[in-house]
């Protein structure tokens, strides 16, 4: 952290970022706009809780996203999979195959929750495949492996979440 | 109408006053002795509320920030780029030692094919990441990369993109034939093993499939583009693309990993490998049974009409 005068620049951050923030957070709340402006909101006011205390952080956009992170994670780990009755764990199971792309909201909701039950590092590594779309080539500089390392980590992450969705699935659904 | 992805511009407004407000608040109360400054985050307060309430403003203010945006998302594309010119130094001096070595007879020298292939890789990535830089700030909006991505003024850079990934993909292409032509000879004078011939066969499969994806999808978008495929078509067909290249894939990794199996089994009876060896095998020739049987299954589903992503690569 600098120990910048950050009151004077939190709005001219503010204003940088809240289209990528919310953009990042909305991929992740599957359609509930209400969840994405909460955490949104979250993020933002412990940034003005932390910040003209102990300065900008270097990258704000990142202290941004990493918190939000973090806050959906708190968020989907705290929830139960709810309205499982109309979904199939075999429905659930294609859109994990078919590269997170669903047109049904509580597919996407309860794919979310998975992730959060995931791991950081797998969590991360599925994320920036599926929601961020970012390249397997992209994702192997990201985190300094081959993209090699990158495929057979991402088929052990997606091995993972099939699991964490049918056991869902099983006990609160499919019926 | 505001997109999903977007924040509305009542909430944006109300949370910019709300961090505003929190700024000032904390400026006013946790630090009394701080009057000039305090004086200025005020009357900085009142610029941004008066330009929020203003009316005429948000149009203005809805411009500057994409302005903003583009330039951030430049700022990320820029800092690519930098990694990308690196990774190129990096690559070329790796050929340059690579050369070097080859010729005193101390590396293979289909080790030059990999390095060569790597300054190619490099290079084609910062074209890449070039266009990029070009495309958000023709557009302001961040890279959009599918099939059925609109132009930018006329600009096609979905398919540009796709030209360049195709090189990038003929050139693993290559080295993979290279390497293969290399695995054969060894294999014939004794040096390598049936499994490094099939290794590198299986690598090639892979390559020629992904020349094969690429080069489909540069029809499907030329197709699109030209008003011969709707938005929902063509979001089909990417997928049927890619399940299909996924495919190819994954019977190759099937056959390698049935050949490995039988070898290990042929070893183990010779006392030269051990169960363990083999079981792993076994797992893996399973493994990769599962994944062909799901992607045939998938690849069943969409040649049948499955339901249709929002998005995608």
């Amino acid at each position: 952290m600098r120990s910048a005068p950050a009151e004077q620049r939190i709005p001219d951050v503010y204003r940088q970022t809240i289209g990528p923030l919310y953009a990042y957070v909305a991929r992740r709340c599957g359609g509930d706009r209400a969840l994405a402006e909460d955490v949104v909101q979250e993020t933002w006011l412990r940034a003005v809780d932390v910040w003209p205390r102990k300065g900008l952080p270097d990258t704000p956009a990142a202290w941004l996203t990493s918190v939000a992170h973090n806050l959906l994670v708190s968020h989907y780990r705290r929830q139960t999979p709810l309205r499982l009755s109309s979904i199939t764990s075999d429905a659930v199971l294609a859109v994990v195959d078919n590269g997170f792309n669903t047109e049904s909201v509580d597919i996407e909701r309860l794919i979310h929750w998975a992730l959060a039950q995931l791991p950081e590092p797998q969590s991360k590594l599925l994320e920036a495949f599926h929601l961020d779309e970012r390249s397997v080539e992209r994702i192997a500089a990201q985190f300094q492996m081959s993209e090699r390392a990158v495929e057979g980590r991402l088929r052990r992450a997606r091995l993972k979440l099939r699991k964490i969705i049918k056991r869902a699935v099983t006990n609160y659904g499919d019926r | 109408m505001t997109s999903i992805h977007e924040p509305t511009p009542e909430f944006e407004r109300y949370l910019e006053w709300q961090v505003t407000a929190a700024v000032r608040r904390q400026n006013r109360f946790a630090h009394p002795s701080a009057s000039g400054f305090r004086t200025r985050v005020r009357a900085m307060a009142v610029v941004v509320a008066s330009i929020s309430l203003g009316a005429g403003v948000v149009m203005a203010s809805g411009r500057l920030q994409q302005d903003q945006q583009s330039q951030v998302l430049t700022v990320q594309q820029q800092g690519e780029l930098q990694l990308a010119e690196t990774q190129l130094t990096l690559a070329q001096k790796n050929l340059d030692d690579t050369k070097r070595l080859t010729e005193l007879h101390l590396v293979p020298s289909d080790d030059m094919a990999t390095a060569q292939r790597n300054v190619q890789t490099a290079t084609i990535t910062i074209q890449r990441i070039r266009l990029n830089i070009e495309e958000v700030r023709m557009s302001g909006h961040p890279v959009q990369d599918d099939v059925t991505a609109p132009l930018v003024n006329g600009r096609d850079f979905v398919l540009e993109r796709l030209e360049l990934d195709k090189s990038i993909a003929a050139a693993a292409a290559t080295e993979a034939e290279k390497r293969l032509q290399a695995m054969q000879s060894r294999y014939d004078v004794g040096l390598v093993s049936q499994m490094a011939v099939s290794d590198a066969r299986t690598a090639l499969v892979r390559c020629t499939s992904d020349m094969k994806t690429i080069d489909e999808k540069i029809a499907l978008r030329r197709r699109f583009i030209s008003g011969g495929l709707s938005p929902t078509d063509a979001t089909r067909q990417r997928l049927l693309i890619a399940a299909q290249n996924e495919l190819r894939s994954a019977e190759a990794a099937l056959e390698l990993a049935t050949q490995r199996f039988a070898e290990i089994d042929r070893l183990k009876q010779a006392a030269a490998a051990g169960e363990l060896d083999a079981l792993k095998a076994q797992i893996e020739v399973l493994s990769r049974r599962q994944d062909v049987q799901r992607l045939r299954e998938r690849l069943t589903a969409l040649q049948k009409g499955g339901p249709l992503p929002q998005s995608g690569r």
